[in-house]
């Protein structure tokens, strides 16, 4: 079964993909954004992984919803899971923060569900150079096992603090065996 | 010039590991020009040259040596890093003669041992690398392709040049003792892989 040309992680990082507490999480941000900004121009998720938030937003949008990871495979895989679905998701593979640059003008709401994975500058740098207007959604955790983790936040206020944003909807803490996962949505 | 190279990343280890690895490398390479890459250079003795931490891109724990690849780091020509888990009880040198290649250390220990590449075993290991100074750029640039999916995938570094296909050669048997799997008595380093070693 192994070969050197297939790479059998995949597997296993599809899987992690879907798994309950990954769906768990951006479920949670579905249901809490759909409140506060029914209705789109465009959206934009920073590490959007295989495009699993982007398939859970497409059931609410129909704007654009562009789903950006540096991940050099994710554009294939995420079409591939998504491939038959009636959704408006575009896949790119490039520095979020770069290709967010690129499309501001036209996004009115801005997502980064793995804050924990991007350095604090890059993270910072979407909301500075956003539209004033646009909603950001964002979440971060506390889960320092994981060493691809290099921008934990030890609770939701060390997170809502670096974050810096002018006004905050909502905020809020989704506890899990081993970690918390935490959320804010705000300007 | 032979820079010898440590990495002190988190606090599994601390400055107390580097200062007594440089004064027992010091007696049989005097010569040597010693560094440390290091966030937290408190407490190491001055002959020991202190390297920041890169900024970008952040890198936690053992992920941190590969950035001794880049060409960001200051020294030149022959290179030799030990990790922080060697213990120094006699002289290395005979078995370090080749900076042309990038060297490791042969796991000697697991030569009759399954070999299970489903799970990205390995039977080398970094805690000791020989290497000249910015011909290696390709591992550290092969990491920044997509360095987070690597980070997830692979447990260490060993793994990610291993199945990444870095060409890498290693030093012959006898340079190092695995403290857990006792074979080389007379060997110049005990090796404390995944045991604990604290000063």
């Amino acid at each position: 079964m192994y070969h050197e040309e297939n790479d059998l992680f995949r597997i296993k990082d599809i899987i992690d993909a879907l798994s309950d507490s990954q769906i768990e999480g951006k479920k949670w941000l579905v249901n809490e954004l759909i409140k506060l900004k029914p209705e789109s121009k465009g959206i934009f998720i920073a590490g959007g992984w295989y495009g699993q938030l982007a398939a859970l937003l497409s059931d609410y949008y129909d704007c654009l919803i562009i789903s950006a990871d540096l991940d050099t495979d994710s554009k294939n895989i995420g079409h591939k899971l998504l491939n038959g679905l009636d959704i408006n998701v575009e896949f790119a593979v490039d520095d979020a923060a770069t290709f967010f640059m690129e499309k501001r003008k036209i996004i009115d709401i801005l997502i980064n569900t793995s804050c924990e994975h991007m350095e604090q500058d890059d993270v910072k740098d979407l909301i500075t150079y956003k539209q004033p207007d646009t909603l950001v959604a964002f979440q971060s955790n506390n889960y320092y096992d994981v060493l691809s983790h290099i921008n934990c936040s030890d609770s939701l206020d060390d997170f809502v603090n670096y974050l810096e944003l002018d006004e905050i909807l909502y905020k809020g803490v989704l506890s899990f065996d081993d970690y918390e996962r935490y959320m804010v949505i705000g300007r | 010039m032979l820079n010898i190279i440590f990495a002190k990343h988190g606090e599994l280890y601390n400055y107390k590991h580097v200062n007594l690895l440089y004064n027992r490398l010091y007696s049989y390479f005097p010569h040597a020009k010693f560094w440390c890459y290091t966030e937290d250079p408190k407490g190491i003795i001055e002959p020991v040259n202190i390297i920041p931490i890169l900024k970008r891109p952040s890198l936690r724990k053992w992920w941190n040596k590969l950035a001794l690849f880049s060409n960001e780091m200051p020294f030149e020509g022959k290179c030799l890093f030990f990790d922080l888990d060697m213990e120094i009880v006699g002289d290395p040198s005979p078995w370090i003669n080749n900076f042309n290649t990038l060297t490791v250390v042969n796991d000697y220990y697991k030569k009759d041992l399954y070999y299970d590449k489903h799970s990205y075993d390995v039977n080398i290991n970094s805690s000791i690398i020989a290497w000249t100074a910015n011909e290696q750029i390709h591992v550290w640039e092969k990491f920044l392709e997509n360095k987070d999916y690597f980070m997830r995938k692979y447990r260490g570094i060993d793994r990610f040049m291993v199945y990444e296909g870095i060409e890498l050669y290693t030093f012959k048997d006898g340079i190092v003792n695995s403290v857990n799997n006792d074979s080389y008595d007379n060997a110049p380093v005990n090796m404390y892989n995944g045991i604990e070693y604290n000063l």
